[in-house]
């Protein structure tokens, strides 16, 4: 739990993004958990989270991608990645995910893919005062 | 500091120092987030049954009309 607590600490730092599909999965599991939805915008306000809305561009590289990673990553499975990979390529310069091993076969360069622990280690000062 | 911050950054290939510094510096933050946020500590602490709620999310699981 570590990031979001980074996260508020540094939202002036960083411009933090969320993928309209990982938006759309995470207010779902608020919802299953008995959390009213509002609580979850207001979560994301607390570190200034904008949602990125899925556009027509983003949608054709992912399904570029899709086509390109059919073998190993079918689309009928990785649908939800593929988009999320769409958005990320074209604006994010590093996504933060557990799930390294669906998107690095993607080659999203200029987007780095770190996971959170990874991210906490390589960004957290070696003097910030708390 | 909860046990799975433990947990990654000892697995971490990372420095004693740097690693120590780490802790030190999470536990901190993370004692400032929950004196704030006390709500949001919460709703994350059930998230960590995100595999489970995953199981029922018919969003992950969309079908589609043809094989591939």
């Amino acid at each position: 739990m570590g990031l979001v607590p980074f996260l508020i600490r540094n939202k002036e730092v960083f411009r933090i993004v969320i993928p309209a599909i990982a938006y759309a999965e995470r207010r779902y599991f608020y919802l299953l958990n008995g959390d009213l939805p509002d609580s979850y915008d207001k979560d994301l306000s607390s570190f200034n989270a904008e949602i990125l809305p899925l556009t027509r561009e983003q949608v054709n590289i992912a399904i570029d991608l899709a086509y390109a990673h059919r073998h190993e990553l079918p689309f009928r499975e990785h649908n939800r990645d593929y988009l999320i990979a769409g958005q990320c390529i074209q604006l994010v310069d590093i996504l933060i995910t557990y799930n390294k091993k669906h998107f690095e076969p993607l080659d999203l360069v200029p987007t780095r893919i770190l996971t959170p622990e990874e991210f906490l280690n390589e960004f957290t000062p070696m003097d910030d005062d708390v | 500091m909860p046990p799975d911050q433990e947990h990654w950054l000892d697995k971490m290939p990372i420095s004693e120092s740097r690693r120590k510094y780490l802790k030190e510096y999470l536990a901190k933050i993370m004692a400032e987030f929950e004196k704030k946020y006390p709500e949001m500590v919460k709703r994350l602490d059930k998230m960590r049954n995100i595999p489970q709620l995953e199981k029922e999310a018919t969003i992950g699981n969309w079908e589609l009309p043809f094989e591939e």
